[in-house]
This record gives C-alpha cells, sequence and structure tokens, in this order.
C-alpha cells in the first residue's frame, strides 16, 4: 500500500489501459521473440523490421513508434509473456489474425530450431486467434519452408 | 565479334557462385525486378540472410564482396539474368527456401506489379517448384505480409 494509491488509481496504471490495433499487434510479435525466455538481437531486428513494414503503423511518427513499443515492452517485463498475450491477442484486429499468426510463426522459426516453449506458444496462439486448424498447419509449413537453411 | 575473342576464350566462362552467393542473388533479383531497390528492401535482404544458419561463417568483409559482385551482375544483366544464374547454381535443400523468401521480398511493400508477377513465375519454373506448392508458398505470404 503506497500513500499515493488513492491519486494512482486504476485509470492512470499502465496496466489498466487497453491495447489498440497497433499495440495488439506488437504484443503478440513481441511474445512470438520472447516466449523462449529471451529476446534476443536478430529476433528484435526481425520484429522492427516486419513493424516497419505494416500500413498499420505507417501513421506513426518514430516517436510515437518508439512509445508505443515501449508501452508493450515495459508490460512485457512487468507481467510477462503470458500476460502480455492475453492483453495483445483481443487487440489484433480480425483481419490481422491469420497476418499475426503467420508473423508470429516467423519469428519463432528464425533462429532455425523450435524448443517445447514455441511450440506450446504456437498452439496456444493458434487457439487464440483463431485460425483454422488446416490454414494454420499450412502457414506453419510455409514459415519452415522458409526459415530453412 | 571482336578481334580478341580468341585470347578472352576461357576467361569469361561463368564464375560457379557459391551457394552462399546464389541464395542472396536471388533475393537480390527479386528486391530488383520492380526497378529499383528501396533500403526498406535492401536492409530486409540483409536481416533475412543474417537469420540463416547458411551464412553464419560469412564474416562481414565477405559479405560485402558477396553484395558487391552480384550489385555488378544485376547492373550489367538485369535481375532476370541474375536469378537465372543464381537458380542454377543453388543447392536442391534450399529452393523451397529461395522461393518462399523471393516472395517475401516482392510482397513486402504490401503492392504486386506485372513485373514482380512475371518474376514469381519465371522463379517458379528455374526454381522447379511444383505449380500447386508454389501458390500455396505465394498465399501464405500474401498473408504474413497484410496490413
Amino acid at each position: 500500500m503506497s500513500l499515493f494509491d488513492d491519486i494512482f488509481d486504476e485509470s492512470v496504471s499502465a496496466d489498466a489501459q487497453t491495447f489498440g490495433p497497433q499495440e495488439g499487434f506488437a504484443g503478440v510479435m513481441i511474445c512470438a521473440s520472447a516466449c523462449d525466455g529471451h529476446i534476443g538481437e536478430e529476433e528484435g531486428r526481425v520484429v522492427n523490421t516486419i513493424l516497419g513494414q505494416k500500413k498499420l503503423y505507417s501513421r506513426l511518427s518514430p516517436q510515437q513508434m518508439s512509445s508505443m513499443i515501449d508501452r508493450v515492452m515495459g508490460m512485457l517485463k512487468r507481467k510477462g509473456p503470458e500476460q502480455l498475450l492475453e492483453k495483445s491477442f483481443p487487440a489484433v484486429p480480425p483481419e490481422l489474425r491469420e497476418c499475426a499468426f503467420a508473423n508470429a510463426v516467423d519469428i519463432v522459426l528464425a533462429d532455425g530450431t523450435v524448443d517445447p516453449d514455441e511450440k506450446e506458444f504456437i498452439d496456444d496462439l493458434q487457439s487464440k486467434l483463431e485460425i483454422e486448424p488446416k490454414r494454420a498447419r499450412r502457414i506453419v509449413q510455409v514459415m519452415v519452408f522458409k526459415n530453412h537453411g | 565479334m571482336g578481334i580478341f575473342d580468341s585470347l578472352f576464350s576461357g576467361m569469361e566462362t561463368r564464375t560457379r557462385l557459391s551457394p552462399q552467393e546464389a541464395f542472396a542473388g536471388i533475393l537480390l533479383a527479386s528486391s530488383a525486378c520492380d526497378g529499383h531497390i528501396s533500403d526498406d528492401e535492401f536492409n530486409q535482404i540483409v536481416t533475412t540472410m543474417l537469420r540463416m544458419k547458411l551464412y553464419r561463417r560469412v564474416n562481414e568483409n565477405e559479405f560485402r564482396k558477396t553484395m558487391n559482385k552480384l550489385m555488378g551482375v544485376l547492373k550489367k544483366n538485369g535481375p532476370e539474368q541474375l536469378a537465372e544464374g543464381c537458380c542454377q547454381n543453388l543447392p536442391d535443400d534450399l529452393r523451397k527456401s529461395a522461393f518462399a523468401n523471393a516472395c517475401n521480398v516482392v510482397l513486402a511493400d504490401g503492392i504486386v506489379d506485372s513485373d514482380e508477377k512475371e518474376f514469381i513465375n519465371s522463379l517458379t519454373r528455374l526454381l522447379e517448384i511444383e505449380p500447386a506448392e508454389a501458390k500455396a508458398i505465394a498465399q501464405v505470404m500474401v498473408i504474413k505480409n497484410k496490413g
């Protein structure tokens, strides 16, 4: 209990604010890169490349972009990847769900290996984003091709 | 026919490309097939390659040399010929990976123009990828590059 609890009530607490589509999509990408325990330098670069290409973010200035990433990364540090994912996936717009899934799989497979945590993450994401199993399999298959070698 | 042709014979035979060069060349050609390579596209190619085991033992200097050599071929002969030469030298187990990554590069800006369509078509042929499989790969890359 802190002295200022009644002033810093729920409404200004960072964790209470809901994510918009931009944070939602970025949150899923960041979870994908963090699901093996840490975000490697290369993984960070891949996430940046992916987000940089999306029209979803094209109207953000570099400052807005980095403060958006900060919000998401802050949540990751405070609450861990599971809770970040819980908060992020509902904010992904329906038309971008498959896209988010494909990019998340791409990130997970980027280092050429898949550990049990990562497998579990992909399974979990498939059901959360409600991707039809057949399509999900095809997406994963192609991402395995892409990240081979 | 130049007068020195007989002297140069044998010197201009195509040098064999290493798997690293062949793979990089295909990506470079895919980003150049719409006429120019934007900074974004170039960065994307580099990001893609740095992730691969294939380039793990390539140091920065060699990497730069490879890119320079390929850029030279690209400027002289155009993306189609660069892709053709590279596809011939690409190890079989990297074909699908090269195709998937090439689609990814082409689709990165969210649009596909007719040059790019044609390029992907010819790449399917050059890499000997079955049409149904090529279609499935392209489809997933479209999904990936949406939004």
